[in-house]
């Protein structure tokens, strides 16, 4: 084995280097992007540094086409007939061979990432980098992505090794594999992660040790072997079908604006109302509310910070909309913001408010969390809830503790009780505002609290400065943003629908906006047509999914949440509520797996009685594509190699070449024709 | 130390028992999508023979090996190669049997010494002397890269690593295949060499008909994945009869000649290549004309046998009275 990864390692060296600087260059253009805070499509999302979605984007793509090019690259050229039989025909089994080869790919792919990565944290790390606060969990998300591009390199192994089409059965293992990435990736907690990375690997891992041990063929694999390979290509098959899907939908759909286009109205700082016009995702225009282009100053672009965000709360209270956005837009984020101060970022790690300063990176823990409530740094007797473990719940710098509002003084590290209700009930939102554009050393600090009736700005001394009414039906207008001029002349509210009513009922509400004086009276106010945000579409990997029948489907998604439930992994608890209780979805589902396993059925017996397949084996199939309906039948017509037939010479009838004797006439082949000429000898 | 051996059949005088076969084939059969390229091959191949198979390009020799060293799964039948099933050589056997594909391959980026040394750890026995000597032989510098290498410098690499573990089975498939003359006969000193030993076998392909007429004992001829032939080289050269038959007028009716594989006719002789047969005689006797027997090497009754069948003729008379009447 030492002999084959040494051989591996020198023969495939040049191709880890290459690697190496493809990623490592990758990571880098990444990086300046993000570190670019002038760049206006970074700014709502580059405080998270390494978890920046361009970063994992950057990692997630390269570190596929790494471990794509090095998993060929380590099979391809030595597969030309006579330098592979140099390679297997040698006193050791195929499987010393495998793992030699595998052993070598695994360190190959890891130092092509993993040294760039960690090029990349020491400078992400490093004091005054990014401003923005670091924490070396940040580095799980990128890491999780770098072991998502290796089953990249496990499918390319498997399908370097498959003896087959490229535009069948090689092409979807290799889809296969993007649709695990996603798997992997996009699981909210390290620790899911890492176990569908194992399982997934195993499965991957299985299948090309099979394929190396039998010429890259189905037939006859062992049985282990046929079930993991079976599994990898309807993978593929799904990820296709859901690319085409979506390819189709993008087509012919007759409302192309996504949800991620149309505009959300912010208000800056200092108090002005704008709208922000998305593309993509990606905010593309700032706009006055008069339509005309908003310019920034660079002190203004730097501190912009958007208030009303699109929280896509989903079916969850709006604490838990805030956990979610977090966990879609950055796994495992540390739930970080910047705070008014500008410097200081705070974050919950587990029950502990801690402060991050980003220039010197330093951390000092400021509270904790008991059942009891909140209690400030040093005060905490309970020893049972001095821990720190990665965490993420809503962090605002004003939690609410029962029915008490608390205040989180950043800059000078205390907290401080400012509201106290009397029902906790009462208490719905708190929030903070401040006014300030420049690093002012007297900061003005507004605390608005929202009760059941009433909106209270208080300010630092804990005095109501204004009272507003609810203006608008609080149960639709969940959302309240607030604002004040900078001379306290007037002050605005932001009141933005809630996303899980429209999505609901269908419906369309306005954002508006309010001016109100300071005695709280309404002196103008903006109806701002909302964007077509009122349906949130359902994704399309759930029309994929439905492509899968309602037993492979449903079967996997409970295994899934029982193992998630098993591991008390809370993420999932909520993720499949919002597929339960979404009955629109739901019903969709069902109708389109149900098609799918009787249009599928019907093929495959159709496919499988032309290809003259045994009773038994037809059986089996033909109960597979059931359960995993269209996708399952497609990977029916690309995973075994189908009995040749050739016309009997008995009989005439189409007969398997591989059988002993005709099926029909039961002869067995006749033996070549002599024709006189033939010179045999006993041997002495 | 390279010896050059004129006589053939060294490895051993005496064959071994017909049941001990280094290799025994049976019924193997092979398809490539409907297309057969060996079709029901049987054929033993007994230990301590030089045994030589033949064939046109796509007869199916390099795919009969192919299947004997488990790198291709044959269709329909069985095959045993030093009594371990083709399909499933353990490490044990593979340690027994050197196989030299026609490509001659190895690593281009390492040198002599490190191909010598990677190969040697795979190998609990591992001749150096051996491995030397064929370097030598060769003229070949260790500290060369291999990717340096001319083709038979290569093939010459390739041999040495091939017999440095002394395999009891040496299976080569066309291993003097682009070789220029001189590379050819180094190739053949050395695997001549290597037959000196007691119960080596070797089974090779080749289209060089003259080294295996040099070094094989015995030879089987595929002919379109059918086995045609299976017989010591001397019997083989020994069947495969030419004659000419000159004769005047009408050319005499040579299609009913038994075991004909080709004739020749020109204006005045015909040229028919047969297999001998007891029948050949008495019929070539009742044909019109003069018969004169002409003495076939193993080239030329190789191409006879497996070259076009039927009937071929050239008149020259028949040119001549073109060009005049142009």
């Amino acid at each position: 084995m030492i002999a084959i990864i040494w051989k591996e390692l020198r023969e495939n060296i040049k191709w880890g280097l290459l690697g190496l600087a493809v990623f490592g260059i990758a990571l880098a253009y990444a990086w300046t992007k993000v570190a670019d805070m002038n760049n206006f499509t970074g700014i709502e999302r580059n405080y998270q540094s390494l978890l920046s979605p361009t970063i994992l984007l950057a990692i997630s793509l390269t570190s596929a086409i790494v471990g794509g090019a090095l998993g060929f690259l380590q099979i391809m050229p030595e597969q030309k007939r006579d330098r592979w039989a140099f390679l297997v025909h040698r006193p050791v089994s195929l499987e010393t061979i495998f793992w030699g080869k595998f052993a070598a790919g695994f360190l190959l792919y890891f130092g092509a990432t993993l040294l760039p990565f960690a090029a990349l944290y020491l400078v992400a790390a490093r004091p005054g980098a990014l401003p923005a606060p670091f924490d070396p969990r940040m580095a799980l998300a990128g890491f999780v992505d770098i072991l998502a591009g290796f089953t990249v390199y496990l499918a390319a192994l498997i399908s370097s090794l498959r003896t087959g089409r490229w535009l069948g059965s090689k092409l979807l293992v290799i889809a296969g594999a993007v649709l695990v990435m996603g798997v992997i990736s996009n699981r909210m907690e390290i620790l899911y992660s890492v176990l569908w990375f194992i399982c997934y690997s195993i499965i991957f891992l299985i299948a090309a040790r099979g394929m190396i041990s039998n010429q890259g063929l189905w037939n006859p694999l062992r049985k282990v072997a046929k079930i993991t390979f079976f599994v990898v290509t309807l993978l593929g098959c799904v990820q296709l079908l859901s690319w085409s899907l979506l390819l189709i939908t993008g087509l012919f759909s007759s409302n192309n604006v996504s949800f991620s286009n149309g505009s959300r109205y912010s208000i800056l700082k200092d108090g002005t109302p704008i709208a922000v016009e998305y593309k993509n995702g990606i905010p593309s225009k700032v706009l006055s509310l008069d339509g005309k282009d908003f310019l920034f100053t660079r002190e203004q672009m730097a501190r912009l910070r958007i208030q009303t965000l699109d929280r896509q709360n989903l079916d969850t209270s709006p604490e838990e909309a805030d956990n979610f956005s977090y966990r879609e837009i950055g796994r495992y984020v540390l739930p970080s913001s910047s705070s008014t101060e500008g410097q200081w970022y705070y974050s919950l790690l587990g029950r502990q408010f801690m402060l991050y300063n980003c220039y010197s990176k330093s951390t000092k823990c400021i509270g904790i969390l008991t059942p009891s409530g909140y209690v400030a740094a040093g005060e905490n007797s309970d020893s049972r809830f001095p821990n720190i473990y990665p965490g993420m719940g809503n962090i605002s710098s004003t939690p609410i503790f029962n029915n008490k509002v608390y205040y989180i003084d950043t800059l000078n590290l205390t907290t401080s009780l400012i509201y106290t209700a009397k029902d906790k009930n009462n208490i719905y939102q708190a929030s903070t505002f401040t006014p300030v554009i420049s690093d002012d050393l007297n900061i003005k600090i507004y605390f608005i609290i929202s009760l059941a009736k009433k909106i209270l700005v208080l300010d630092k001394k804990k005095t109501t400065v204004i009272a507003l009414p609810w203006a608008h039906d609080k149960k639709i207008w969940s959302n309240v943003g607030f604002s004040m001029m900078r001379d306290e002349s007037a002050c605005f509210t932001v009141s933005t629908p809630s996303s899980e009513i429209q999505s609901k009922n269908n419906w369309q509400f306005p954002i508006i906006i309010d001016k109100y004086n300071t005695q709280g009276q309404l002196l103008k106010s903006w109806n701002l047509k909302d964007q077509p945000e009122k349906s949130r579409p359902i994704p399309w990997h759930f029309y994929a999914a439905g492509a899968i029948t309602p037993i492979g489907w449903y079967g996997w998604q409970d295994f899934s949440y029982w193992v998630g439930a098993k591991l008390k992994i809370s993420s999932y608890q909520r993720m499949w509520a919002f597929t339960k209780t979404n009955w629109r979805l739901q019903l969709t589902l069902w109708k389109l797996s149900l098609l799918s396993s009787v249009i599928s059925f019907i093929a495959a017996f159709w496919v499988l009685r032309r290809k003259g397949l045994s009773a038994p084996t037809m059986a089996a199939w033909l109960l597979v594509v059931t359960i995993t309906g269209i996708a399952g039948f497609l990977a029916m017509l690309a995973v075994p190699e189908f009995p040749n037939r050739i016309s009997c010479p008995s009989c005439g009838k189409k007969r398997r070449v591989e059988a002993e004797e005709c099926e029909h006439c039961e002869k067995p082949w006749p033996l070549p024709v002599k024709d006189g000429t033939e010179i045999f000898a006993m041997k002495r | 130390m390279i010896y050059f051996v004129e006589s053939k059949n060294i490895s051993n005088p005496t064959l071994p028992a017909m049941n001990e076969n280094a290799i025994e084939i049976n019924s193997l059969t092979r398809y490539f999508g409907t297309k057969c390229a060996v079709n029901q091959l049987s054929l033993q191949i007994p230990k301590g023979s030089i045994f030589g198979l033949l064939g046109r390009n796509g007869a199916g020799k390099t795919t009969t090996i192919r299947i004997l060293m488990g790198l291709m799964s044959p269709t329909r039948g069985s095959a045993r190669v030093l009594d371990y099933d083709c399909q499933s050589l353990p490490p044990e056997a593979r340690e027994r049997i050197g196989y030299l594909a026609e490509g001659h391959h190895i690593y281009g980026w390492m040198t002599l010494r490190e191909c010598g040394k990677f190969q040697s750890s795979f190998f609990r026995k591992w001749n150096s002397d051996i491995f030397h000597s064929i370097l030598n032989h060769f003229r070949l510098d260790e500290r060369a890269k291999a990717g340096n290498l001319s083709r038979g410098q290569r093939a010459g690499l390739c041999l040495a690593l091939t017999l440095a573990p002394e395999p009891e089975l040496l299976v080569l498939d066309d291993p003097a295949l682009g070789l220029d003359p001189v590379a050819r006969r180094s190739l053949l000193e050395s695997m001549l060499y290597v037959t000196r030993k007691d119960n080596r076998t070797i089974l090779f392909s080749s289209h060089l008909l003259s080294d295996v007429e040099r070094v094989a004992d015995r030879i089987a001829v595929v002919h379109q994945g059918v086995l045609r032939a299976d017989c010591p080289v001397e019997t083989f050269c020994d069947h495969i009869r030419q004659y000419v038959i000159r004769y005047n007028g009408t050319a005499p009716d040579i299609s009913t000649l038994p075991g004909l594989l080709h004739s020749f006719r020109t204006d005045k002789e015909i040229s028919v290549t047969c297999v001998k047969d007891d029948a050949l005689k008495a019929a070539l006797e009742k044909l019109p004309g003069e018969i004169i027997e002409v003495p076939l090497g193993l080239e030329d009754a190789f191409v006879s046998y497996v070259g076009e069948r039927g009937e071929k003729s050239f008149f020259l008379e028949n040119t001549k009275h073109q060009e005049a009447t142009r």
